[in-house]
């Protein structure tokens, strides 16, 4: 078990190692691409800055508690899609029948597929969400490995729930235009307060599309630490991670080859 | 003219091929309105007007913009076209009995009418759902706003275009779009102008958003002669500023076209 483990930290590294140095021959896309994401998400935050013009608190929030929502955000989104960017691309590998070329390795077909993309514009997000989180939280060493956990643990989620919808592929035809609605609907949903949704939508964010587990009950524990919330969203997140591996794994007995060439560089 | 309206056809005829695709597009962009009409619901939950605006307005505003932006986004600005300037595809249809511009704006036309017209209807309908009948609309004013929306996604093409256009000179140029695209949002789709400080809302007047996002949003939810002069004037500068300098930079940019044979 524990030889397993090290097996696949290590091929993640391998991965990212690798996945970096391609992005990085070309030093000044990757530089620039960064740049503009750190730009692009600090734009949001001028619509935060005009709608808290017109209230001082919006469902429940203060300002400083938007900026640690959009840290939260932009961490565990920048943490899932440097190291499992390939998961966003698996109905599209299910459809093509493109997945023979995992199958065939002696490795976990899930975490081989996963690890073997990283998306150059993420390390932005992921400083954005770090820098935001300095700037919100300040220099309180408790609340800022929280933060971290917190970003690990969402991006556990994230990426859970985006290898549940796209495990829909298996056996919903057409199911990628479904599976990157589901992404859509939980990034948006995660970048509001939870205080402007109704009970029945709240319901929701803590089950269906997981929003609550990833920003709302990670802000409160932040901000008031309690020992029993933080490990609902540890077992959460576990929960979550086992039930993709289940899901996939179900599905993947279902999936069936296109018999396509295609080469992996 | 008659070459470009044919562009325009075959493309929507193309489109409408794709229709059902749409459908998945309406669960996202339902989601979206929901969410701002709850933020905006909350937001006047303790006042009836806000800089002028009413809840009724305010979100009808979000949603018919929301529809307008969503509804004219395709991929052959963001993409296709600065894909064809980089990889030298260009040269394929340079040589071509039409200019490579109004040939790009005709496709992109034709492409997006169709989706366009049904993110609109689909607007209203979510509206008139999660708002209810939009307050003091009168229909004598539509011919008027219907000329303001048709002006707005030309200016914003042909932006698009002056944007791709900068392929010749740029290798990576697709941040450009996010940035100019989240500027368009964040400033002229999710609230009106006048909801900016009052100091820097003369100097929005000048740029795209104004004519773009704002006017033809602001003419829906409150029509004034006054407000209509005011947004014609500046589309019309606009359109023709946006396109002559498409058109100069197209003329600059073939200069340094190097295309392989083969």
């Amino acid at each position: 078990m524990l030889n397993e483990l090290k097996k696949n930290i290590k091929i993640l590294a391998i991965n990212l190692k690798y996945n970096m140095a391609k992005e990085m021959e070309n030093r000044t896309s990757f530089v620039s691409q960064v740049i503009f994401i750190l730009l692009n998400n600090a734009l949001y935050i001028v619509q935060w800055l005009v709608f808290y013009r017109l209230k001082s608190t919006i469902g429940g929030y203060s300002f400083d508690n938007i900026l640690i929502l959009w840290a939260l955000g932009a961490a565990s989104y920048g943490i899932s899609h440097l190291f499992f960017e390939n998961v966003y691309y698996i109905p599209e590998l299910i459809s093509n029948g493109k997945l023979d070329a995992y199958i065939t390795q002696p490795l976990n077909v899930l975490w081989n597929v996963s690890v073997s993309k990283t998306k150059p514009s993420a390390f932005g997000d992921l400083l954005y969400g770090i820098v935001l989180a300095i700037i919100s939280i300040g220099a309180d060493f408790q609340k800022i490995f929280l933060f971290m956990l917190f970003s690990c643990l969402g991006a556990i989620i994230l990426t859970s729930f985006s290898i549940l919808a796209s495990s829909l592929t298996f056996w919903i035809k057409r199911g990628e235009q479904i599976a990157h609605n589901l992404d859509f609907s939980i990034r948006i949903a995660s970048l509001y307060p939870e205080g402007i949704f109704n009970n029945f939508i709240k319901v929701i964010l803590y089950t269906i599309v997981p929003t609550g587990f990833i920003i709302y009950l990670p802000i409160r524990i932040i901000l008031n630490f309690n020992l029993i919330s933080m490990i609902s969203v540890i077992l959460f997140a576990s929960f979550f991670a086992l039930l993709a591996f289940y899901v996939f794994n179900k599905g993947l007995k279902k999936y069936s080859s296109s018999n396509l060439m295609s080469a992996r560089i | 003219m008659k070459k470009y309206f044919y562009i325009f056809k075959v493309s929507l005829i193309e489109k409408m091929q794709y229709l059902s695709n749409l459908a998945f597009d309406f669960i996202f962009f339902s989601l979206i309105v929901f969410i701002l009409t709850s933020i905006w619901r909350y937001i006047y939950s303790d006042a009836e007007i806000i800089n002028g605006y009413m809840v009724n307005q305010i979100m009808w505003y979000a949603l018919l913009a929301e529809a307008f932006w969503f509804g004219s986004r395709n991929r052959i600005f963001s993409e296709e076209m600065s894909y064809d300037i980089k990889s030298g595809n260009i040269a394929c249809k340079i040589n071509k009995p039409y200019n490579y511009i109004f040939f790009s704006l005709s496709k992109y036309l034709g492409d997006i009418f169709l989706k366009l017209v049904i993110f609109i209807l689909v607007g209203i309908i979510l509206g008139i759902v999660f708002i209810g009948s939009l307050q003091n609309f009168h229909i004598k004013n539509l011919p008027l706003i219907a000329l303001v929306y048709v002006l707005g996604v030309i200016i914003a093409s042909a932006i698009f275009i002056i944007i791709s256009l900068s392929s010749f000179w740029l290798e990576e140029n697709k941040s450009i779009y996010w940035v100019y695209d989240k500027i368009i949002i964040m400033l002229g789709v999710k609230f009106p102008l006048e909801m900016l400080p009052i100091q820097l809302q003369p100097i929005f007047k000048f740029t795209p958003i104004f004519a773009c996002a704002y006017g033809p949003m602001k003419l829906t939810v409150d029509f004034s002669m006054e407000v209509f002069y005011q947004i014609i004037i500046a589309q019309s500068l606009w359109l023709m500023g946006s396109i002559f300098l498409a058109l100069f930079m197209y003329k600059k940019g073939l200069k340094k076209i190097n295309a392989n044979g083969g």
